[in-house]
């Protein structure tokens, strides 16, 4: 130890002396005579306790004790966990109406048909597991099951309920999208129709046009033939004449020809709208701008069908 | 005869009904409680609050008392875990240091040293009260130690295991604990009184 250690040594120990001169605070006479009188109760229930478990049983009653107090907890809350547990499952049923336990697979479908016949047999079913419980809970049960018998009726019920409402609802939905068929049927006959109306219009419309044509084709004709014939008649024939002449019979047999073209689809168009149309009957004026062999034609296909 | 006994046949004896030894324990070791509580705190009723309770538990647990250590030992860890839990929740410490400073104890209640003659008194007590003033400025780990030496009378080693620190570094907590308050009774006094 050197020197310098003596020093703080005697430093500390007169710090040291000076502090243990202080040492005159104490606690209050009160608290001294709360804590005694504490000490002195539980004094008295160790010294009865000392004095009831005496010799050489007072080691293992005080160990059975302490083993006892340190586990009275944790066993108390074991057992009430336990308890209410048990309860619990066995009183689970009677809670949940759709549970299958109130209805045995062999009466399912007895119950189903008739709620009232279901509650009997839930009634039934019970009474057959009540027989086996204790004391406590078959009590318990007779209690509950008026309000059981309630339930079960009210689920079925409603559960009736919700299938007719269900049915009622697909009902209507089904109806409703007939009747919507229904009217995109009607819809597509007016188009239909319509459509059907317009084809026989535009027929008609095309035969009247190629009637035109052909009427202007044939005015076109006569009159190249009357002047012709005035030309023909004429003494003098220069050469001139006869090329003039020559041409014109061209111009009048390319007439003659687009006037048969003319025929032909206007025959064909007729033939046509007839077939859509068999009550339709042909205008004199157009059966004359047909040729002969035509006209016989027209008469053959339409007189069978519209003799009565 | 009892007064010759250990604390802890005192306190063996005192959980087969004596209660006679614990009068004796409870005399031997309630004022050094009483002060760790007070110094730490610098509050008498808070102090008297915590006394009390370390009491009461250590008259609870007096049946499953087992004398593995001392008794002290078991009483001052008692006591230190009840005071940092006290200044953790409440956290007092600063307060009770704040009053203290402000408000310095009363020097009249000094009742050690009445032998002494009225000028030593008055050296006395300012010598006490200046202490005391900077026992409550010490950092709480050197407080705590220098208080559990100086009341508990623990040795350092012992000291060292309550605290959870090793013996050299709960040493030289007491070592800077006596170097502050030596500085601090120079600082305010000029020098260390006897």
């Amino acid at each position: 130890m050197n020197p310098s250690d003596k020093d703080v040594q005697a430093e500390q120990q007169k710090l040291s002396e000076l502090y243990h001169r202080l040492k005159y605070e104490q606690p209050s006479a009160e608290v001294d005579e709360r804590i005694l009188h504490l000490a002195r109760q539980h004094g008295a229930l160790n010294n009865t306790a000392v004095k009831q478990h005496s010799g050489s049983q007072h080691t293992s009653a005080s160990k059975v004790k302490y083993t006892w107090r340190r586990w009275q907890w944790p066993l108390s809350i074991a057992a009430s966990v336990i308890f209410v547990s048990v309860i619990f499952i066995r009183q689970f049923a009677l809670f949940s109406p759709e549970s299958e336990v109130l209805i045995p697979q062999d009466m399912t479908d007895f119950a189903m048909s008739s709620p009232k016949a279901s509650v009997q047999a839930d009634i039934a079913s019970q009474a057959l597991e009540m027989s086996q419980y204790p004391a406590t809970i078959r009590s318990l049960n007779e209690d509950l099951q008026p309000e059981t018998e309630k339930l079960v009726l009210q689920t079925k019920q409603e559960k009736q309920r919700a299938e007719q409402q269900s049915v009622v609802s697909q009902a209507e939905q089904q109806k409703q999208m007939r009747l919507a068929d229904t009217k995109q049927a009607e819809k597509l006959k007016e188009m239909h129709a319509v459509a059907e109306v317009s084809q026989a219009k535009l027929s008609r419309l095309k035969i009247a046009q190629l009637q035109q044509q052909l009427t202007i084709k044939q005015t076109q004709l006569a009159f190249l033939q009357k002047h012709q014939k005035g030309e023909a008649n004429q003494d003098s024939f220069t050469a001139n004449t006869i090329a003039r002449l020559s041409l014109k019979n061209l111009k009048l047999q390319e007439l003659k020809m687009e006037i048969v073209r003319s025929q032909n689809q206007l025959f064909s168009h007729m033939q046509a709208y007839f077939q859509e149309d068999p009550h339709w009957q042909a205008s004199e004026q157009l059966l004359n701008q047909l040729r002969l062999d035509q006209q016989l034609n027209w008469h053959q296909l339409t007189m069978p069908k519209q003799a009565p | 005869m009892l007064i010759e006994l250990p604390d802890e046949t005192l306190m063996q004896r005192y959980a087969q009904g004596d209660f006679s030894a614990f009068e004796q324990l409870y005399q031997r070791h309630k004022g050094g409680l009483y002060r760790y509580f007070l110094r730490h705190l610098g509050d008498h009723a808070l102090a008297e609050d915590l006394f009390q309770d370390i009491w009461s538990k250590v008259i609870s647990q007096a049946p499953n008392y087992q004398a593995r250590a001392k008794f002290t030992t078991w009483l001052y860890t008692l006591a230190q875990h009840k005071l940092i839990d006290q200044v953790r929740h409440f956290k007092v410490v600063n307060k009770v240091i704040e009053n203290v400073l402000t408000e310095p104890e009363d020097w009249q209640q000094n009742q050690g040293v009445n032998h002494l003659t009225p000028e030593h008194q008055l050296q006395h007590s300012h010598a006490a009260a200046t202490l005391k003033l900077c026992i409550q400025a010490l950092p709480w780990v050197q407080k705590d130690c220098f208080l559990l030496k100086e009341e508990a009378g623990l040795t350092v080693e012992v000291i060292a295991q309550m605290l959870g620190a090793n013996y050299e570094a709960c040493k030289s907590r007491l070592r800077y604990a006596y170097d502050n308050l030596r500085q601090c009774m120079a600082d305010k006094m000029g020098q260390v009184p006897l």
